[in-house]
């Protein structure tokens, strides 16, 4: 419920392949500040490339989070990439990552940057959402599984 | 009027407007009953330990992030009493960490609260926080009564006129 306001159709990439992490990272933010989420590409892709250089966000079971709280945003918002074929993402188990969650907030918005962080952390513990949203169809149908995924229509 | 009904208010502040609108409201309502009132912000603890446990933070991190919270407490305890010195209403307020729900609700019962005022449950942000949201774990385990507060325009309009 609550990501789908962050995530919209239009920062939801599919069929990523033959791209490398620093590259992915900065198509997602493209995809924030052409739909006028954020407003300093440079200054969003410099906090989260300074995140990921203190641990990669590269987590267990195919997910990856690289998230930062920047200036170059004015509002909390997300991305999600999809990589079916999985990408190297410096993961932790050293496995393919295969949803790559973007998520960014302003400095002020610290109560509901972890939130989100949170709702996303909890989708990566449950193995057959991940399965799905592998192989969704469109950012439709992503969506709809992220609906369920958080309660929308349990 | 009698202070009986309403002697002690606890209002749950977090880092939003809801929360500010809840101060309004049990601002307004301290008055109205001449009871005491205290506002109480926690640093929540619990997520931080959940997302540095799941490595989603690194340590750097989560200390940077706890030190946020601090601020956030700070600067929204500060316009409570801001809120309350405009009215002439004498506040207490107190910054803690932990776990939201546990501190809030231990707080009112030492208190002697007789009622607890949180600001309006948002929408859960996932099915974890349907089935844990901090707002309405202070419904379930308050020992005393719990109002939630909605609707902006009532509650400042409710406010302007204490």
């Amino acid at each position: 419920m609550y990501l789908e306001k962050i995530i919209s159709g239009q920062t939801i990439r599919l069929s990523i392949s033959d791209m490398d992490k620093v590259s992915l990272i900065e198509d997602l933010t493209d995809l924030i500040v052409e739909n006028g989420k954020g407003s300093d590409r440079d200054k969003i892709i410099s906090d989260i490339l300074d995140r990921e250089a203190k641990g990669s966000t590269g987590l267990e079971n195919g997910i990856a989070i690289p998230h930062a709280k920047s200036e170059g945003v004015t509002e909390l918002v997300g991305a999600l990439g999809i990589s079916p074929q999985g990408i190297d993402f410096e993961s932790m188990d050293g496995k393919p990552s295969h949803l790559i969650f973007l998520i960014l907030a302003p400095p002020q918005e610290t109560t509901r940057y972890l939130k989100a962080l949170s709702a996303v952390a909890f989708i990566g513990k449950r193995p057959e959402m991940i399965s799905r949203l592998k192989t969704a169809a469109s950012p439709e149908e992503v969506l709809s599984i992220l609906g369920e995924a958080e309660g929308g229509n349990t | 009027m009698s202070s009986a009904p309403l002697e002690k208010i606890v209002v749950y502040v977090d880092a939003s407007e809801a929360a500010l609108d809840a101060a309004r409201y049990a601002l307004a309502l301290a008055k109205a009953y001449g009871a005491g009132l205290h506002a109480i912000y926690v640093v929540n603890e619990k997520i931080l330990a959940e997302l540095l446990s799941a490595k989603v933070f690194v340590e750097e991190e989560e200390v940077d992030l706890e030190r946020d919270l601090e601020e956030d407490g700070r600067r929204y305890l500060a316009a409570v009493e801001k809120l309350a010195a405009a009215k002439d209403i004498s506040i207490s307020t107190e910054l803690v960490k932990g776990v939201v729900h546990r501190e809030v609700v231990d707080k009112a019962t030492q208190m002697g609260a007789s009622l607890i005022i949180i600001g309006e449950i948002e929408e859960p942000m996932s099915r974890k926080d349907s089935f844990f949201d901090e707002g309405e774990m202070i419904l379930r385990l308050a020992k005393c009564p719990v109002l939630t507060v909605k609707g902006d325009r009532l509650v400042r309009t409710l406010y302007d006129s204490a």
